[in-house]
C-alpha cells in the first residue's frame, strides 16, 4: 500500500486500514515549533506569530527536517481570543504567546463582545492566508487547523477562576456565554477548511478532567464540544479533540464526544483508553519532557510502546518545548516510519 | 447556650460544604450575636467544613469549581468573623512569596494554594502570574520570605525554576523553595534544588509547615500517604 502522508491521516482518521500509523504534530496548543528550525529557516518566534510567510515556513520546514507527517498552524492558542480584543504577550523563542489580560470581567459581559469577523479581526486573517499557503505548497500533506476548545477559550476571556465559579453560580449565564463562543469558533474553524485545512484539532486544557470532574465536565464540555465537531463534520473533515492532564475520572463522559479521534496528555494509559473507547481512535502521548530531555533510545522505546499498545496516531502528549532538539524529534518520526 | 454553639458550628461548615455563601455570611453574624468566639467559628466551623471539602475533593467528589465556590462561602464567613478579632500581631506570621513562572498565565493551582496557605495563617505576598526570575528574588529579599513558592502548569517554562532557585542562593537570600503545578514531579524537584514540592493545594500547606520546620527533604518530598499522616501529626498541634 502506497500512501501520501495525508492519504495515511485521513484513512487512519476514518478508521480505514493504513500500512502503519501516521505520526503527526498538530500545532495549536500542540505547538510543534524547534529553536533549531527557527534558526536554520531565519523564520523565530515571537515574529512567526504575527507573520503568515514565516509562519508556514517554520510550519513546513518542522515537517522536512523532524519527519513530521503533518503541518500544523498557530504555534500558540491565543488567536481567537486576541480577535475578540484580549491583549496578548508574544513571549521569545522560548515563550509562546499567552494572554496578557483579560477583556471580560463577569460572564455575562460576553454580551459586550461582537461576533467574530474571520477576515478581519487579529490575526484571523493571517492564520487563513498561511492555512491557504500551507495547502498549496504541500498537496500530499496535511494541513491542520487548530482551534481553541470552548471552556479554553472562555477561560482565555475571562480569568479561570471567575469561569470555574459561574459554572455553579451562573450556569445559565454561563451556558449562553459557551452558545456565542463556539458559534464563532464555528465560523472560524469553517473558514479554515475553506482555505484547505484537511483536520482540526480541538485542544480544550482548561476542560480537564482533573479540574472539572465528570458531572462539570458533562455540562459544560461535552456538549459543546460536539456541536463543534458535528459542524466541522458538516463540512466534511474529521475533528481531532485533544483532553489535556488526567482524563481518567471522565472517561465515561468521553463517549459521547462525536469526534472520531481524542488525543491524551501523557498522564494516561493508551492501553486503557483503547480499550475503555471503543470505536474511537486514539492519539498519544510521548511525553514531551521525555521528548524534550532524551535519550533519543528512550524515545523511541516509549513510541515503539505506544505503536504496540494499538494507538491509532503517533504523536507528542502536548505541546513541545521550542528547546526540543529536531534529533529527538526524528527519533519519535522515524519509529513509527519503520514499522 | 452550648447547644447552640455546637448547632451553629455544624451550620457554618455545613454552609461552606454546601458551597452557600449567604448562609455563610449569615451564620457568622449569628456566631457573633451568640458571643461564640470568632476564632471557634472560624476553626471549629468554617474550617472544619472547608476540611471536610478537601476531603471531597481528594475521593473526587468534588473537583475545582466546587473547591472554588466552596472557598468563596468560607471567606464570606470570615469577612463576618475577622471583624470582631484581635489583629495578629505582623510579626510573628511566617512570610510567603508566590507567583506563577515567566511565560505561563495558568493561575488556578497557584490561586489554590494561596488561599490554602493564607487560611494557614501565612502572610502571603502574590505576584501573580508570568513573573520574572528577578521579580521573585527581589521580593523575597525585600520582605525576608520565608518561602517562595513557584508554579507553572507547562513544561516549557519548568526550568525557570531552577534559574530563582540558583539566583536566590546568589542573591544570598536563604527562602524555603516549594515547587509545584502540572508537570512537575518530586524528582525534578528534588534535581533543581526545591527544598519542596506538594501535588495540591491542601497538601502544599503539609508541605511549608514541614519544610518551615526543617523536617528533612526527604520525607517532605518523597511521601507516602503514611508519612504525609506522619507529618500532619507533628504539626497538628502547633495550628
Amino acid at each position: 500500500m502506497s500512501l501520501t502522508e495525508k492519504e495515511r491521516l485521513l484513512k487512519a482518521l476514518a478508521g480505514e486500514a493504513v500500512d502503519r500509523p501516521p505520526v503527526i504534530c498538530p500545532g495549536g496548543m500542540m505547538t510543534m515549533a524547534c529553536r533549531e528550525v527557527m534558526h536554520s529557516t531565519g523564520c523565530c518566534w515571537p515574529h512567526a506569530h504575527r507573520d503568515p510567510v514565516q509562519m508556514a515556513t517554520l510550519s513546513a520546514a518542522m515537517r522536512d527536517e523532524a519527519g513530521i507527517e503533518n503541518v500544523g498552524i498557530p504555534f500558540c492558542m491565543t488567536v481567537e481570543a486576541e480577535a475578540w480584543g484580549g491583549e496578548v504577550e508574544d513571549g521569545d523563542e522560548f515563550t509562546e504567546p499567552c494572554m496578557a489580560n483579560y477583556p471580560l470581567k463577569t460572564v455575562s459581559d460576553w454580551r459586550r463582545l461582537r461576533p467574530l469577523d474571520p477576515k478581519k479581526d487579529g490575526r484571523l486573517p493571517a492564520i487563513i492566508e498561511c492555512t491557504r499557503m500551507l495547502r498549496e505548497r504541500l498537496p500530499d500533506t496535511a494541513v491542520i487547523g487548530n482551534l481553541v476548545g470552548p471552556l479554553s477559550l472562555a477561560s482565555s476571556l475571562i480569568d479561570a477562576m471567575q469561569l470555574y465559579k459561574a459554572l455553579i453560580k451562573e450556569p445559565d449565564e454561563t451556558h449562553r456565554f459557551m452558545e456565542f463562543i463556539i458559534e464563532n469558533s464555528v465560523s472560524y474553524g469553517k473558514e479554515l477548511v475553506k482555505a484547505g485545512a484537511d483536520v482540526i484539532v480541538i485542544a480544550d486544557p482548561s476542560a480537564t478532567g482533573e479540574i472539572l470532574g465528570p458531572r462539570m465536565f458533562g455540562k459544560f464540555a461535552v456538549p459543546y464540544l460536539n456541536r463543534m465537531t458535528d459542524s466541522i463534520h458538516s463540512m466534511n473533515v474529521p475533528v481531532i479533540i485533544h483532553i489535556c492532564g488526567d482524563a481518567n475520572p471522565v472517561f465515561e463522559q468521553l463517549k459521547e464526544l462525536t469526534a472520531e479521534c481524542i488525543s491524551f496528555d501523557s498522564a494516561v494509559n493508551v492501553k486503557k483508553a483503547i480499550d475503555l473507547l471503543p470505536g474511537k481512535r486514539i492519539m498519544g502521548n510521548v511525553s514531551t519532557i521525555l521528548l524534550q530531555k532524551g535519550p533519543e533510545e528512550r524515545i523511541r522505546t516509549v513510541s515503539k510502546r505506544l505503536l504496540d499498545a494499538g494507538v491509532n496516531i503517533l504523536a507528542p502528549a502536548c505541546g513541545i518545548s521550542s528547546k526540543t532538539p529536531v534529533a529527538h524529534m526524528r527519533a519519535l518520526t522515524e519509529t513509527a516510519k519503520r514499522l | 447556650m452550648e447547644l447552640d454553639r455546637s448547632t451553629i458550628l455544624n451550620a457554618l461548615a455545613k454552609a461552606v460544604i454546601e458551597m452557600d455563601t449567604d448562609a455563610a455570611r449569615k451564620l457568622a453574624g449569628e456566631a457573633i450575636r451568640l458571643g461564640v468566639d470568632p476564632y471557634m467559628a472560624i476553626m471549629d466551623g468554617l474550617a472544619k467544613g472547608m476540611d471536610k471539602v478537601n476531603e471531597l475533593y481528594e475521593e473526587e467528589e468534588y473537583f475545582v469549581p466546587e473547591l472554588l465556590v466552596c472557598a468563596d462561602a468560607m471567606y464570606a464567613g470570615i469577612e463576618v468573623l475577622r471583624a470582631h478579632m484581635p489583629k495578629e500581631d505582623p510579626h510573628t506570621r511566617k512570610k510567603i512569596v508566590i507567583g506563577v513562572m515567566k511565560g505561563d498565565t495558568h493561575d488556578i493551582g497557584k490561586n489554590l494554594v494561596k488561599i490554602m496557605l493564607d487560611n494557614a495563617g501565612f502572610e502571603m505576598h502574590d505576584m501573580g502570574r508570568d513573573v520574572s526570575y528577578a521579580k521573585f528574588v527581589d521580593t523575597a529579599g525585600e520582605i525576608k520570605a520565608d518561602v517562595v513558592c513557584l508554579s507553572t502548569l507547562m513544561t516549557t517554562t519548568m526550568d525557570g525554576m531552577q534559574v530563582v532557585i540558583e539566583d536566590l542562593k546568589k542573591a544570598g537570600i536563604n527562602s524555603k523553595v516549594l515547587i509545584g503545578g502540572g508537570p512537575i514531579s518530586p524528582s525534578f524537584a528534588k534535581n533543581i534544588g526545591a527544598d519542596g514540592y506538594a501535588k495540591n493545594a491542601a497538601e502544599a500547606v503539609k508541605v511549608v509547615k514541614g519544610v518551615l520546620q526543617g523536617i528533612s527533604l526527604n520525607s517532605v518530598l518523597f511521601k507516602d500517604k503514611r508519612e504525609l499522616v506522619s507529618i500532619e501529626r507533628n504539626i497538628g498541634g502547633k495550628r
